[in-house]
């Protein structure tokens, strides 16, 4: 992530929606996260 | 109680943070840390993260896990248990004052903690013991 900044940007991002997405739900934010940091994991 | 997820834009002081913590660590720990690192989203420069500081810390071995835990609560950090982002056995949790941190140790070759500096945070103060992938 720290060599890739444009990975970085579509991560904080995509942790902005869904902090907003699941407020009250740490657990259900961190799930949701997932996909993406497979993605990454794999590219 | 439900933990409240926030998110907050890059902050220039989290590596200063890190640091800071960092040299307490070391100086509690001593040989026992192989390596003490930043890891996570507040070590990615300019990414919008909760505003909780990861740290792992590395050891060669996970018993006795006193050798460690004893210096961490030493510090404020609580051991926690509900750590269950990997594999059992292979790391430990401990959580911060201020906010909460999580030590855990790779299997038989690491540890790694976290320091939250967030006023929000709700650090459990359970036990417990699971891995965190680096």
């Amino acid at each position: 992530m720290r060599a890739h900044p444009q990975w970085a940007q579509r991560y904080a991002a995509l942790k902005l929606e869904l902090a907003e997405r699941y407020a009250c739900d740490r657990h259900a934010y961190t799930r949701a996260k997932q996909p993406f940091t497979w993605e990454v994991l794999a590219a | 109680v439900p933990q409240a997820v926030r998110v907050v834009a890059y902050d220039q002081r989290w590596p200063t943070l890190f640091t800071a913590q960092a040299s307490s660590l070391r100086e509690r720990l001593g040989d026992v840390a192989l390596r003490i690192d930043h890891i996570g989203s507040t070590a990615v420069p300019g990414l919008a993260a909760k505003p909780i500081i990861d740290v792992q810390i590395s050891v060669a071995a996970f018993e006795p896990l006193d050798a460690f835990r004893a210096p961490l609560v030493g510090l404020g950090y609580v051991f926690r248990a509900d750590n269950t982002s990997g594999p059992s056995g292979t790391s430990a949790s401990l959580a911060a004052p201020a906010a909460h941190t999580s030590t855990s140790a790779a299997r038989g070759a690491s540890a790694s903690n976290s320091p939250c500096y967030s006023a929000t945070s709700c650090a459990p103060t359970r036990n417990g013991r699971s891995a965190t992938p680096r």
